[in-house]
């Protein structure tokens, strides 16, 4: 018991807990990326505009996130992905730092695939219903 | 990067009676696939007690061990259970056919002979089928109905090397790559509407994962269903040695506590 700390927060996440925490995220990103492929097609970006708009937006809710729903402190409600490794493993001895800045940024800001192609969907169609058709 | 020069104009009934009736189309096969794979899903068997008795052993054990590093439980108390599950996991206590009889070499149970194990892959297989067909069927009713016209222009360039794919059954070779087919936009939707699947079905529902087992083998999964027979002798042999690593590494998380806490409160 080198480091008391990290292993008693590596035990004290509660995963029914985490796994409404990642629904809830995974709920967001879906909608932030669809509304941002809304306003992509709508304002007619393409190319580069566009997948650029998509991480702007993406960025933007990840800070939204950041500050209004974990306090600053991402942390303390999602582990990152050491973090839930661990608890799948039920070691219990893992690095993860428990100091809650920092752990769970990468949870924030990666996108996903299947949001991505929403993404790239939602543009599509309404690139094409504004801007191709009539 | 194309010159603006081109610009075709698309009939809107297009618009309207391919379009939208294709994504339509989808989701609603979506959701409706999810509650036929919920209807084919066969309740779990009742396991007998034995079994029952064999897993949560093995599960007790093992949460006994997560925690050992910064365990709530005081050491007299860890170490006889510890010692006690350490014993019953050597001597077979647990184990659904009673202990093991002398030193036979224990063979696992052939997957194809054991019904219940059968049952398993039988429903996977099922699962996998569901998965498949409408798949199919909507790709032929898209290739029958709404082939040889451009459907939509993609906001962004894509090169050459998707132009027999994506323009399928349209004879311009001089077009430009973004315009594409009703079969494009199948595959748009095909890997876009996970997300949405998702949000409106739930997290653990059939539909949302269709693409990725589509993208694997279609039928990897029937592999490895949770009716895959255990041999629990090994797994028990393994957990006992990790118990007794697991105790080389217990501490008390109420150790020295007294100390701790005068210590936090400046009284030392």
């Amino acid at each position: 018991m080198s480091d008391p700390s990290s292993s008693a927060a590596a035990q004290l996440l509660y995963a029914p807990n985490v796994q409404h925490n990642t629904l809830t995220l995974t709920s967001i990103k879906f909608i932030s990326s669809c509304f941002a492929g809304c306003v992509a097609g709508i304002l007619g970006l393409t190319n580069l505009a566009g997948f650029g708009l998509f991480l702007i937006s993406m960025l933007w809710a990840a800070f939204c996130v950041y500050v209004v729903c974990c306090k600053g402190k991402p942390g303390k409600y999602m582990p990152s992905a050491i973090g839930a490794s661990v608890v799948a493993a039920g070691t219990g001895k893992g690095n993860k730092s428990g100091n809650g800045n920092g752990t769970g940024l990468m949870e924030l800001l990666n996108p996903g695939t299947d949001n991505a192609f929403t993404f790239v969907l939602v543009w599509t169609l309404f690139y094409g219903i504004v801007h191709v058709y009539d | 990067m194309s010159s603006p020069a081109v610009s075709l104009y698309l009939d809107p009934q297009i618009r309207d009676w391919v379009l939208f009736p294709i994504t339509l189309v989808m989701i609603l096969v979506g959701i409706l696939r999810h509650y036929v794979v919920l209807l084919l899903q066969s309740s779990p068997k009742k396991l007998p007690k034995a079994a029952i008795r064999e897993q949560r052993a093995l599960a007790r054990s093992q949460i006994l061990r997560a925690t050992s590093a910064n365990s709530s439980i005081p050491p007299t108390f860890y170490r006889s259970i510890s010692i006690h599950l350490a014993a019953a996991f050597d001597a077979g206590t647990y184990l659904k056919d009673g202990p093991p009889k002398g030193d036979a070499p224990s063979t696992p149970p052939n997957p194809m002979s054991d019904p219940a194990a059968m049952d398993g892959m039988m429903a996977g297989m099922k699962t996998q089928m569901v998965m498949m067909v409408p798949q199919m069927v909507i790709m032929g009713w898209i290739n029958f109905f709404f082939q040889g016209f451009v459907l939509i222009k993609l906001p962004f360039p894509l090169t050459l090397g998707f132009k027999s794919m994506l323009q399928r059954g349209i004879e311009t070779p001089d077009m430009d790559v973004r315009w594409v087919s009703s079969l494009s936009w199948y595959f748009l939707n095909f890997f876009g509407l996970n997300g949405l699947y998702r949000l409106i079905l739930g997290s653990d529902n059939s539909a949302a994962d269709s693409s990725q087992t589509m993208m694997a083998s279609p039928f990897a999964g029937a592999g490895g269903q949770p009716g895959q027979p255990q041999d629990y002798v090994k797994l028990f042999k393994a957990e006992k040695d990790n118990l007794a690593f697991a105790e080389g590494t217990y501490s008390w998380m109420g150790d020295d506590v007294e100390t701790r806490l005068l210590r936090k409160y400046g009284k030392l």
